[in-house]
């Protein structure tokens, strides 16, 4: 496992989809820097009093960005094991099929975690001086991290799953980015849907300079009972839970997703190592 | 070329690939329609009515995403099956197999698209309201998004006979059509923010009194606006966005655009074809 492991971190340091990924996130959080930076000029130049762009708004994107640049990262990355033939000359010199998945595995979650990194490294360095020090208070700004980090080694391990399990690797690469998008868009509607108000309460608008007022009324949209469980359970899940940690800023995000992410991750490789072992690899 | 051309048809006839695309476009149109119907009963009692013509030029938005799917997977065989070096040997020469490609990957597309309007056209009419467009205009946008989903599969043959890795090509199309997609959400939004903003407030007297209305710091002006407009039109994401919600206000300039990204493409990707090197 060690052998193993040290092989793949020498191939990961000198993997060229790894570095264009990181440079992907480092350059993203830069840009987001300074184009906070620019709306704030923006405003200031227009007279706006107390314009100001948070660096909050800004480094709370990563999530969104980490699932779907690990997406085509993992494919290529362990989709060259198959290609390369180098999967079965690991199994031919002794190693065991669940040790050379756990290593993919911590090899892939390792650089989902550095994606991340990449970002918040290139946010803060390029945003701290640009926009001033973060206003949420660093326990939350701590907290929502975990999350993200934890949310992104999920999806790793599904990935992973998906590349060990299919040994086309233009398959798996289409699978997972279209996954990473189908669930990141799953979120978005989820979100929608979840935060529509039960009731459209009694609303007051200007129509020809008088103020009218509308009286409250049940919203037909609401989702109701067993299907509200459902699309609550769907939105928990990573990826879409991306879109629940951008939500949930000011309140704190549940504590309850870690631990969906955690039993994503157990899942997804337990299945994933079962499957695997059992696979014909020709 | 019509060699090529034949048998390229008989690969489309017998590909999963092709068939699975094409469901999923009739599966789309049909989802899309029925989504419509269902809003329109659930808002029945606010008087809320779906038209036809509202998904019936979708297909612009969707035809980019699954030309990417298709294009660099179904090409990509002739590289890792060599199929490509065989064509050579026989005789073809490398424009003739570009083009015949090319062909074959437009008319996937125009076969999705079909399939797509097929399937709105037989739940939309009976469940639906009607076109509120003209027929002239019904023509133009339809033109539009026909000519863009050529310009899609003229890009991507130009990345799937370029690239003879399937699986890096497979992403690039893949990441670059939602890369494209999300650039034309960004614009969109920056060109529809109102130039200027109006605040209002409540007088001593109850009266509504509406103050003096500020430029807005978001609202681009000048050669930005300009600059954001030319790409708006001219980037296929961002003319998917327009045919996708409804806001093409010119589609003969938009089709026009498709046209010179398709040619482009084109006379680059033979181009450096004819150089390339295929081991």
């Amino acid at each position: 496992m060690v052998n193993l492991l040290s092989a793949g971190f020498l191939r990961l340091w000198r993997s060229r989809s790894f570095w264009v990924c990181l440079g992907v996130m480092a350059g993203v959080g830069v840009f987001e820097a300074v184009s906070g930076w620019r709306a704030m000029m923006d405003f200031r130049s227009s007279g706006v009093a107390d314009a100001i762009v948070s660096l909050d708004s800004r480094y709370f994107i990563f999530p969104f960005l980490s699932g779907i640049l690990l997406s085509p990262f993992c494919a290529l990355f362990t989709g060259a094991e198959y290609s390369d033939g180098t999967i079965r000359n690991k199994l031919s010199v002794g190693h065991t099929r669940a040790a050379v998945y756990f290593s993919n595995l911590v090899l892939c979650v390792t650089a989902g975690i550095l994606f991340c990194l990449g970002y918040i490294a290139a946010v803060l360095a390029a945003g701290f001086p640009l926009l001033g020090p973060m206003r949420t208070p660093f326990p939350v700004v701590l907290w929502y991290t975990f999350c993200a980090v934890a949310m992104t080694s999920a999806l790793a391990a599904l990935f992973t799953m998906i590349a060990m399990l299919c040994q086309s690797k233009a398959i798996t690469a289409v699978i997972c980015i279209f996954l990473a998008y189908f669930l990141l868009f799953l979120g978005i509607y989820l979100n929608n849907r979840l935060s529509e108000p039960e009731t459209y309460p009694e609303q007051q608008y200007v129509q020809d300079g008088q103020i009218v007022t509308a009286a409250a009324h049940p919203n037909p949209n609401y989702v109701r009972g067993g299907k509200r469980a459902v699309y609550q359970f769907l939105y928990d899940l990573p990826g879409c839970q991306a879109v629940q940690l951008a939500t949930t800023i000011d309140t704190g995000a549940p504590p309850r997703l870690p631990l969906y992410s955690l039993a994503a991750v157990l899942l997804s490789t337990g299945s994933g190592i079962l499957l695997f072992r059992r696979k014909n690899l020709k | 070329m019509r060699n090529l051309l034949s048998a390229n048809l008989l690969r489309l006839r017998t590909s999963m690939l092709f068939w699975g695309c094409l469901i999923l476009m009739l599966l789309l149109g049909a989802g899309f329609t029925l989504q419509r119907y269902w809003e329109q009963i659930a808002y029945a009692e606010f008087g809320q009515l779906s038209y036809l013509d509202e998904v019936l030029f979708r297909h612009g938005l969707l035809i980019g995403i699954v030309t990417a799917l298709f294009v660099p997977m179904f090409f990509g065989i002739e590289y890792s099956d060599g199929a490509i070096r065989n064509k050579m040997v026989v005789g073809h020469s490398r424009l003739s197999i570009y083009f015949a490609n090319l062909i074959t990957a437009a008319a996937s597309s125009l076969a999705f698209c079909a399939a797509y309007i097929l399937a709105v056209l037989a739940l939309g009419v009976p469940l639906l309201n009607g076109v509120r467009l003209t027929a002239a205009q019904c023509a133009l946008l339809m033109l539009g998004t026909l000519v863009l989903s050529a310009a899609f599969s003229a890009l991507y043959t130009f990345v799937a006979m370029l690239c003879a890795r399937k699986a890096a090509s497979a992403v690039v199309c893949i990441l670059g059509v939602f890369l494209l997609l999300f650039a034309g959400i960004y614009i969109s939004a920056r060109l529809s923010a109102p130039e200027f903003l109006t605040e209002y407030s409540i007088a001593d007297d109850g009266q509504v009194v509406e103050e003096e209305p500020e430029p807005n710091p978001q609202y681009p002006r000048g050669l930005e606006r300009e600059v954001y407009q030319f790409l708006y039109d001219f980037l296929p994401g961002c003319q998917s966005i327009q045919y996708g919600d409804m806001s093409a206000e010119n589609p003969a300039l938009l089709a026009a655009y498709s046209l010179i990204i398709l040619t482009v493409s084109t006379g680059a990707g033979a181009a450096l074809f004819r150089r390339k090197d295929l081991k």
